[in-house]
């Protein structure tokens, strides 16, 4: 488990109290939450592509796939997210805020990225897909490159 | 005298185990706190996953595709997750658990038990009786598994399930109620239960989401996270109850060596006195003797 910063910007009380114009957003993964704070509006992967949210979104449940996420801070500042599975929830308050609720394997900022286990990670499961044996978990496998190609972008970005 | 040297070495081996049974419940009491903060930090994720099978469950599971995991099947084989602790020295919560053990296969008599164990304490237990074993998990040992590491065995117990190998499967495990106080329980994890999963809740929020892809591709895909972040806490509250068990058993044995060495001393002391008294007497009869 690696320690990291936690990465949430004001606290808020929840959607309720929030803006018409703000999202409220909250990152969970297993370890702990992740970011849990507003945003202007987000960008995040799923099984069918890339998902935008606005404030003000519909509700909308769905699954969420290996990738970046892009978020717009209050104060206009980008932050990037690497996402691993999971799902995704929008509740949408009339009147108020609109909830983002992102529920995942693993969520990091780009900054606590490990670029060497990125590649590792990136080169193994590129020789395992390589290997003709019936015996290795082919999705398994395709899923983990998957997951080191996207922290090897997300490090680029950040840099 | 030679009752008053062996009383003085018994007041010392007592007070020594007193030391080691200090320092032990001052580690599980330490130990403890990690556990719980362990737990803690995945209380969020079990919640929102609990969240996400209840908004969904309702429809997703009154159609006729119900998802593997939720299907009720006729056969006779049941396993049972049996979670124990990997030491002793921890008041009754083994034997506790073993009764209630006892009392479920009773119950369970006309079926084939296959056992899948946690904790070297229930593996012996296993062993020793000649219980058919179905998986003794202890890799790894169950103070130091984490979220991952129940996701492995959960998607092990599911698959064992899915498979066919065993038609349910019944947990045994201890459950948490407050540090004072912990309870064996027996409860039915597979085939998960329907009417569990499909509590809505209502968040005062519109309903009737967008649902992307579909969603039974949506509930496929959270079945098994609602499986390891179940299995993950029924561990994580066994631990916290061994430990919990721990502490006050070491406790108790303390505060009974305490006692212990109290009494001890009292009878050492009146028998030192015994002994200065005859001295005394011996003395004053010799001198008088002399004059």
């Amino acid at each position: 488990m690696v320690a990291s910063v936690q990465a949430t910007n004001q606290p808020t009380n929840g959607p309720r109290d929030l803006p018409k114009d703000l999202l409220y957003v909250k990152i969970t993964t297993p370890d702990r939450v992740v970011f849990e704070g507003k945003a202007r509006s987000l960008q995040f992967p799923t099984e069918d592509g890339l998902v935008g949210i606005l404030p003000g979104h519909a509700s909308m449940i769905t699954t969420v796939d290996v990738g970046l996420l892009k978020m717009k801070l209050p104060d206009g500042k980008l932050t990037y997210f690497v996402l691993t599975r999971g799902f995704g929830e929008v509740r949408h308050h009339f009147g108020n805020g609109t909830e983002v609720r992102l529920t995942v394997d693993s969520g990091e900022n780009p900054e606590i990225v490990d670029l060497e286990r990125a590649q590792r990670a990136a080169e193994r499961a590129r020789r395992r897909l390589a290997e003709k044996d019936i015996k290795i978990d082919q999705p398994r496998a395709e899923y983990a490159l998957k997951r080191a190609l996207i922290r090897l972008q997300a490090k680029k970005i950040q840099m | 005298m030679a009752n008053i040297r062996e009383l003085k070495v018994r007041i010392k081996s007592v007070g020594n185990i007193r030391q080691i049974t200090r320092a032990m419940e001052m580690v599980a009491t330490t130990k403890l706190r990690r556990f719980q903060d362990r737990a803690v930090a995945s209380g969020p994720y079990s919640e929102e996953i609990e969240k996400l099978v209840q908004s969904l469950g309702a429809s997703a599971l009154s159609g006729d595709q119900v998802p593997p995991l939720f299907q009720e099947r006729a056969g006779k084989k049941t396993g049972i997750l049996l979670i124990t602790s990997d030491r002793g020295l921890c008041g009754a919560y083994n034997a506790n658990i073993f009764s209630l053990l006892r009392k479920v296969m009773g119950e369970l008599k006309e079926r084939e038990l296959h056992f899948y164990v946690v904790g070297k304490k229930g593996y012996s237990l296993v062993q020793k009786q000649g219980y058919n074993l179905g998986a003794y998990l202890s890799d790894p040992p169950l103070e130091l598994i984490g979220y991952r590491d129940a996701a492995t065995i959960s998607r092990f117990l599911a698959e064992e399930f899915t498979s066919g190998k065993v038609d349910e499967l019944r947990v045994v495990y201890t459950r948490f109620l407050s540090m004072a106080k912990y309870q064996p329980t027996e409860f039915k994890l597979l085939p998960l239960s329907a009417e569990k999963a499909a509590q809505q809740d209502d968040g005062g929020f519109q309903s009737h989401p967008i649902l992307e892809p579909s969603q039974d591709v949506i509930f496929e895909r959270l079945v098994p996270k609602y499986l390891e972040t179940r299995i993950f806490n029924l561990l994580m509250e066994s631990l916290t109850s061994e430990y919990a068990s721990r502490m006050v058993s070491m406790k108790s044995a303390t505060d009974a060596a305490g006692e212990m060495q109290a009494d001890l001393r009292k009878v050492f002391n009146r028998a030192r006195q015994e002994r200065i008294t005859t001295e005394l007497l011996d003395i004053v009869g010799g001198a008088e003797a002399i004059s």
